[in-house]
């Protein structure tokens, strides 16, 4: 059985590469695609998921509350890739906010691809 | 799954850390390009000197893997690249420069500042990855 693909993304057009590229790559290898939606739930994830049937690649979704990269890591399980987006905020913002993405990349045990957002 | 890969190494001993990772992303037919930031000194009297004592030895051993590579008909090359300042921004100039589609690098090595020196897809490899199934 193939490993499933996780996204990490709230389906907002703010996650729009990371998507894409998760559903390009769920669809060349034939795996299923876990979308993962922390926190505010806007129902963004549908759109994903109809992307999803459109490509024919199986979808599930995953609504979870708390800290994002900790749910990240503990929902990679044994994903074959986790696919999330990063928003290219400068030095100050990356003090001031934090980095999901860096604090996955640090903490995850399975490779995560990073896509840069807009 | 792209064809052409950037695979970031320091050529230390865990240089191929992320090395399996980076073949399994490969299309078929796909082009490999394996990238050393050899990173220097500069100053008075030290100007020029590698930063790694070691630097031949990691070349040679990033040599070898890429040999490995071609003699398991993977389109591959050793690309070394001369950086004073940050591996992170030689790693992404060189992707630029290659035309990859992706970098591919250890969670051990400079992905911090890699992913926000570069537009181009990233992906970090764990040194304790699972080992894959499919």
């Amino acid at each position: 059985v193939n490993r499933p693909i996780l996204l990490a993304s709230d389906g907002s057009p703010s996650c729009a590469a990371a998507t894409d590229e998760a559903l390009r790559i769920a669809s060349l290898v034939q795996a299923p695609l876990v979308v993962l939606t922390v926190g505010r739930a806007n129902g963004g994830w549908r759109a994903v998921e109809q992307r999803a049937a459109a490509a024919a690649v199986a979808c599930s979704t995953v609504v979870a509350d708390g800290d994002p990269a900790d749910q990240i890591c503990h929902r990679a399980g044994d994903a074959r890739l986790v696919v999330l987006g990063t928003h290219g905020r400068g030095p100050l913002g990356r003090l001031v906010y934090g980095s999901v993405s860096e604090r996955v990349l640090r903490r995850c045990d399975r490779p995560v691809l990073v896509v840069q957002e807009g | 799954m792209y064809s052409t890969i950037l695979w970031a190494s320091d050529g230390g001993p865990g240089a191929s850390d992320a090395l399996d990772e980076a073949v399994r992303l490969l299309d078929p037919g796909g082009r490999l390009v394996a990238f050393h930031a050899k990173q220097v000194f500069v100053g008075s009297h030290v100007s020029g000197m590698p930063v790694y004592p070691d630097e031949p030895e990691r070349e040679d051993r990033l040599a070898g893997i890429v040999e490995d590579l071609c003699d398991r008909g993977i389109d591959a090359e050793l690309l070394i690249g001369l950086t004073v300042h940050s591996p992170a921004r030689s790693i992404a100039a060189a992707a630029v420069a290659v035309g990859a589609d992706v970098v591919v690098c250890s969670a051990a090595g400079h992905h911090s500042r890699l992913i926000h020196e570069t537009a181009i897809p990233v992906v970090v490899v764990p040194q304790h990855a699972l080992a894959p199934s499919s």
